[in-house]
């Protein structure tokens, strides 16, 4: 299983596409606080009415909060499509199914791989916003959250970082559990792409806008770690999360990838 | 000619342009509620009150940005990206025709696709106003100052469709760079999917740094409406409304169709297709 596991990461970046992906997200944060360092006045939006002024320590997440469209829209979906359709499609995932492991766990491989996948850009985001914000923006000791008028130390600065990612580590883990649903149906990459996107962009339009943590996902998260969480949005996560990989479970098995 | 009839065909036999065809009328009837709603909103004399004969415009103006966009992207992937990668594109190659007429034929079956999806758009969208719109008799205009008659309405109509088919025209050539450049389908739609999307987040970037600059700076007014997707967004609009504007745009146009019209056609035919 191991080996399955690092032979799937060796794929992964043996495709010149993923690390132009990589080095293409680190200037779109370099290029992101250019910007709001020179033209956002040291303030940042949580919604648009309510609003907070950055400093090193709220850069944390107000970096991940203004790269998460753009992850979970773009970058995210390129990553699960490419390991879960693009091998079957091109019939260059036959190699590997040679090797003699039980079914269950190639599909275990490739979500292992695109968790790790997903936690490399993450750290890559939070080492980031960590450097940059101790020099591009004031230096700070205490900060107010989102709900939260009262200041929190440094500690609770790095705490509340880490649930804040956290938390989008399950959405997109979520992501993950669909892209593979679709993925086990479909098996054209452009109609799996199109119907992830139509799906993300529906259910937000079809719920008048109350289940946003596809497109939005940071609103989702600040209200959730203010404890003001809509719990509609919480239990459609985990449904998808659960429901979403046991189905694809089941047709991964029932597939037949000689075609 | 049979070249291009062989590409409308090869396009058309997929389900998955079936299925957008099929979409065209359910987006226009998304459009439809979308703007009941807002008809309550605002008054019969905003710009925004579509009746009967402003429905058309302004369901394509709703769709054009995200449906029409990806309709586009997804023709153009399927016709390019899946068959060079997919080794179909050698088999069409074995026939007399060189490379550069492959590509302008290709082009040719995607225009006329993109021409029957508005054509659809257009039919669908004028029937379901007319089922459920209201007629009014005069009619107001985004930036037009004076009310217009029916008849007037109707060429405004058409020469929306027409600059809107131009914009998509030219948004045609940055897919079809795209399209060839790309290693694999998936990385085709995800490159077309965050070029829109960087697209529309320098525009709102751009109109940011425009609050923020003072006295109206001109390179900084230059590039806000240097993206196709601002001229979608807004530019047709203004382009219709004085001649200024139309110059303008259309020259924003010209550069984009130049720079990535050679750069696709240089790319489709100096690439090695035969392996």
């Amino acid at each position: 299983m191991g080996r399955l596991l690092l032979s799937e990461w060796e794929r992964v970046w043996q495709r010149k596409f993923t690390v132009f992906l990589l080095l293409a997200y680190i200037c779109l944060m370099f290029i992101m606080t250019m910007f709001l360092k020179t033209f956002g006045e040291q303030t940042i939006f949580y919604t648009p009415l309510e609003k907070e002024t950055l400093n090193s320590l709220n850069f944390m997440w107000f970096s991940l909060k203004e790269m998460s469209i753009f992850l979970a829209i773009v970058i995210f979906p390129i990553l699960f499509f490419e390991s879960l359709i693009g091998e079957y499609a091109s019939g260059a995932y036959r190699m590997v199914l040679i090797r003699p492991y039980e079914r269950w766990k190639f599909l275990l491989s490739k979500w292992v791989n695109q968790a790790l996948l997903i936690i490399l850009f993450l750290l890559i985001t939070f080492i980031y916003s960590i450097i940059a914000g101790k020099i591009f923006f004031p230096e700070a000791h205490a900060v107010t959250l989102y709900h939260d008028p009262s200041l929190h130390s440094e500690l609770e600065a790095y705490l509340y970082a880490f649930k804040f990612y956290g938390v989008f580590l399950i959405i997109q883990l979520a992501a993950l559990a669909l892209s593979s649903m679709i993925a086990a149906i479909i098996n054209s990459a452009v109609f799996s792409f199109l119907l992830l996107i139509g799906f993300y962009f529906g259910v937000l339009y079809l719920s008048s806008g109350k289940i946003k943590f596809f497109v939005l996902p940071y609103q989702t998260i600040f209200n959730i770690l203010s404890g003001h969480g809509s719990l509609l949005e919480v239990l459609l996560i985990f449904i998808i999360l659960i429901s979403g990989y046991a189905f694809s479970l089941l047709y991964w098995m029932k597939r037949d990838f000689l075609v | 000619m049979r070249l291009l009839i062989s590409e409308c065909e090869r396009l058309f036999s997929r389900k998955l342009i079936w299925l957008l065809y099929l979409a065209i009328p359910l987006s226009a009837f998304g459009a439809l509620q979308y703007h009941l709603k807002r008809n309550h909103e605002v008054g019969i004399t905003s710009p925004e009150y579509s009746s009967v004969y402003t429905f058309p415009v302004n369901a394509l103006h709703e769709m054009l940005p995200f449906f029409f966009n990806l309709f586009l992207l997804v023709l153009i992937v399927l016709s390019v990206t899946e068959e060079y990668r997919g080794g179909e594109l050698r088999l069409i190659l074995i026939r007399q025709y060189s490379k550069a007429e492959v590509f302008f034929a290709k082009l040719g079956a995607v225009w006329l696709l993109l021409l029957a999806g508005l054509l659809l758009f257009y039919l669908s969208s004028q029937i379901i106003g007319w089922l459920a719109l209201t007629k009014v008799n005069a009619i107001y205009l985004f930036y037009h100052q004076e009310t217009f008659s029916v008849s007037e309405v109707f060429f405004y109509i058409i020469k929306f469709y027409l600059l809107t088919l131009v914009t998509l025209s030219v948004l045609i050539f940055v897919f079809f760079w795209i399209a060839i450049i790309s290693p694999r389908v998936t990385v085709a739609m995800g490159l077309g999917i965050g070029y829109l999307f960087l697209s529309i987040t320098f525009d709102i970037i751009m109109g940011i740094i425009q609050t923020h600059v003072n006295s109206p700076n001109l390179l900084v007014l230059f590039l806000m409406n240097f993206t196709i997707t601002r001229v979608e967004f807004q530019g047709i609009h203004l382009m219709l409304a004085n001649p200024f504007n139309f110059m303008f745009f259309s020259l924003v146009l010209a550069v984009y169709l130049l720079l990535f019209g050679m750069l696709s056609f240089f790319y489709f035919t100096k690439k090695d297709y035969y392996y």
